[in-house]
C-alpha cells in the first residue's frame, strides 16, 4: 500500500481544480487562492506517514477548507493592523495644529527647503524614497523591482529621512 | 532647536519608516506603543517627526519622473521572461515610428480603444473615459491626482477635503471642490465643462479661475479667460452615456468624430461637400446607423466591406 504523502500528492494533482474552486469560494481572490493552494501542497508533504487516514479525499478537502479559512482570518488581521498603522501615521491629530502667522510663514519656507532637498538626494535613494512616501509602495515591492534586499531599501529610506530632518533642523 | 535629543529623534524616525514599510508586525506596533508612552520626550519627538513625514511634498515633475522609473523597472522585469531579441526589435521599430505613442503607453494606466470605458476608483469616484483617451492615476494617502494624457474624460468625484482631487491636462490643473466635470484634451485648447458643483482651474503663471455648474472654459491662455455659461446640462459630456451630439459639423468632421467610436476603419474618399452641415444626436455604439444617416444627408455612397470597413464616397 502507498504511504500517506504519495497518496495525497497524487490526489492533489487530480483534485486540483476542485480544491482551487473550494478555496477560491472562501478566499474570493484567485491569486490568494493560488497561494493558499500552494501552502496546502507544502502542508501535505509534512503529513506523518504512520498516521491512519481513513478517507484521503475527505481529509484533503477538509485540510483545504481549513487552510482557506485560516488564510482569510490572517488577511483580515493583517488589514486591521495596516489600518491602525495608517491612522497612526496619517490621521491621528498632532498637537499645536493652529500655528501663528509668523510660524506659518517660516513653516512654508522650511517646506520649500525640504522639497528642494528631496530633489537633490542621490539616486537610487531619491526614487526609492519617493516610491515609498508618495506612491505608497511597500519596502517588499520596491526591493523586488530593484532586485535588492529589503534591509538595503530600509537603509536608503532611513538615510533619506535623516537628511530631510537635518535640513529642517539646520534651517 | 533642541539638538540634545538626536537619539530619540532618530528612534522616532525609525518607527515612522517602519510604519510606512508595509511589513510592520503586531509585535512591533506593540513595542512602538510602549516606547511612545515611556517618556514625554518620546511623544514629543514622534509628533515632530510625524509632522515632517506628513508635510513632505514633491514637484509634479519629480513625481512623474518617479512614476516613469517605476514603469521602466516593472516592464523590464516582465520582459526578462519574453523573447528578448524579438521584443527589442519590435521596440526599436516602435520607438522609430511611434515614439510619442510609446511614451504615452508607458505613462498611461488606462487607455481606451474605440470604446467608452467607466473606471471606478478606489475612493468611490468614477471616471468615464472617452474613446482614444488615456490617463494615469496617482493616489497617495493625502492626495488624489489624475493626469489626462489625451482625449476626453468625465469625472464624478466623491468629495474628501482631507484628500484633494486634482486633474492635470497639458499644463492646466483642475482642482475639484466636489463635483461632476468633463475635461477635453483632444486638441488644443484644453476645455473644462462643469456639470455639477464647482472646480478651480489653474495654469502656470496665471490666476486660477473658478467654474460653476453649467459653465465651460476653453483654456486659450488669454486674459480674461472666456467662460461660456448657461449650457444645457444634458449636452455636457453626452458621450459619457453613449450619445454623440453634433451641431452644425462639416461632413469631414462628423466622419472623423464618429470613426473614433467605430470598431474598424472609416474612409472618406474624395472631397465631401463643405456646404452640407450635420446636426443631430447619435448613439456611439451604433456607428453604422449614424454613418448611414450622414451618407444620406450628404448624398454620399456608402459601401461596407465586412462589418468593420466603411467607405463613403
Amino acid at each position: 500500500m502507498q504511504d500517506n504523502i504519495t497518496t495525497l500528492t497524487n490526489l492533489i494533482t487530480t483534485e486540483r481544480p476542485k480544491l482551487f474552486m473550494l478555496m477560491n469560494r472562501i478566499i474570493k481572490n484567485r491569486d490568494c487562492a493560488e497561494d493558499a493552494l500552494q501552502s496546502l501542497f507544502e502542508k501535505i508533504q509534512r503529513v506523518e506517514n504512520s498516521a491512519i487516514i481513513l478517507n484521503h479525499k475527505a481529509y484533503l478537502h477538509k485540510l483545504a477548507s481549513n487552510l482557506a479559512i485560516d488564510y482569510v482570518r490572517k488577511q483580515k488581521r493583517h488589514n486591521a493592523l495596516q489600518e491602525s498603522i495608517h491612522t497612526l501615521l496619517w490621521v491621528e491629530n498632532l498637537e499645536d495644529d493652529t500655528p501663528t502667522v509668523e510660524q506659518q510663514a517660516s513653516d512654508k519656507r522650511t517646506l520649500a527647503l525640504i522639497e528642494n532637498t528631496i530633489e537633490t538626494l542621490p539616486e537610487p535613494m531619491k526614487t526609492i524614497f519617493c516610491l515609498n512616501r508618495f506612491q505608497g509602495l511597500s519596502q517588499t515591492e520596491i526591493a523586488r523591482v530593484y532586485g535588492t534586499s529589503i534591509p538595503l531599501v530600509n537603509r536608503y529610506l532611513h538615510r533619506a529621512l535623516n537628511i530631510l530632518a537635518n535640513a529642517r533642523d539646520n534651517e | 532647536m533642541n539638538d540634545n535629543t538626536p537619539d530619540i529623534a532618530q528612534t522616532a524616525r525609525h518607527w515612522i519608516i517602519r510604519m510606512a514599510s508595509g511589513n510592520m508586525t503586531e509585535a512591533e506596533l506593540e513595542q512602538f506603543h510602549t516606547w511612545r508612552k515611556a517618556a514625554p520626550e518620546h511623544e514629543k519627538e514622534f509628533q515632530k517627526e510625524c509632522k515632517l513625514w506628513r508635510s513632505l511634498t514633491v514637484s509634479p515633475t519629480q513625481a512623474q519622473a518617479v512614476r516613469l522609473t517605476w514603469h521602466r523597472k516593472t516592464k523590464r522585469r516582465r520582459l526578462k521572461t519574453a523573447f528578448v531579441s524579438f521584443t527589442v526589435l519590435a521596440a526599436s521599430f516602435a520607438v522609430i515610428f511611434y515614439a510619442p505613442l510609446v511614451k504615452l503607453w508607458l505613462q498611461a494606466d488606462q487607455w481606451t480603444g474605440t470604446t467608452i470605458q467607466t473606471i471606478s476608483l478606489e475612493d468611490g469616484s468614477r471616471v468615464v473615459l472617452d474613446s482614444e483617451s488615456a490617463l494615469s492615476i496617482q493616489y497617495t494617502p493625502t492626495q488624489r491626482h489624475i493626469t489626462l494624457l489625451r482625449g476626453n474624460a468625465f469625472f464624478d468625484v466623491k468629495h474628501d477635503p482631507s484628500r484633494p482631487f486634482q486633474v492635470t491636462a497639458s499644463t492646466v490643473t483642475i482642482n475639484d471642490v466636489g463635483t461632476q466635470f468633463e475635461v477635453r484634451n483632444d486638441h488644443a485648447p484644453v476645455t473644462i465643462t462643469v456639470k455639477e458643483g464647482i472646480v478651480d482651474v489653474a495654469a502656470p503663471h496665471e490666476a486660477s479661475v473658478r467654474l460653476r455648474a453649467h459653465e465651460r472654459l476653453a483654456y486659450q491662455h488669454t486674459t480674461p479667460p472666456l467662460i461660456e455659461d448657461n449650457l444645457n446640462p444634458d449636452d455636457i459630456a453626452a458621450w459619457s452615456h453613449g450619445e454623440l451630439v453634433l451641431e452644425n459639423a462639416t461632413v469631414a468632421d462628423a466622419v472623423t468624430i464618429l470613426s473614433r467610436y467605430h470598431k474598424g476603419a472609416v474612409y472618406l474618399l474624395g472631397s465631401a461637400p463643405s456646404t452640407t452641415r450635420i446636426s443631430g444626436i447619435f448613439r456611439t455604439d451604433q456607428t453604422n446607423d449614424a454613418l448611414t444617416t450622414i451618407a444620406a444627408t450628404a448624398k454620399l455612397k456608402m459601401r461596407t466591406f465586412s462589418k468593420y470597413i466603411v467607405v463613403l464616397e
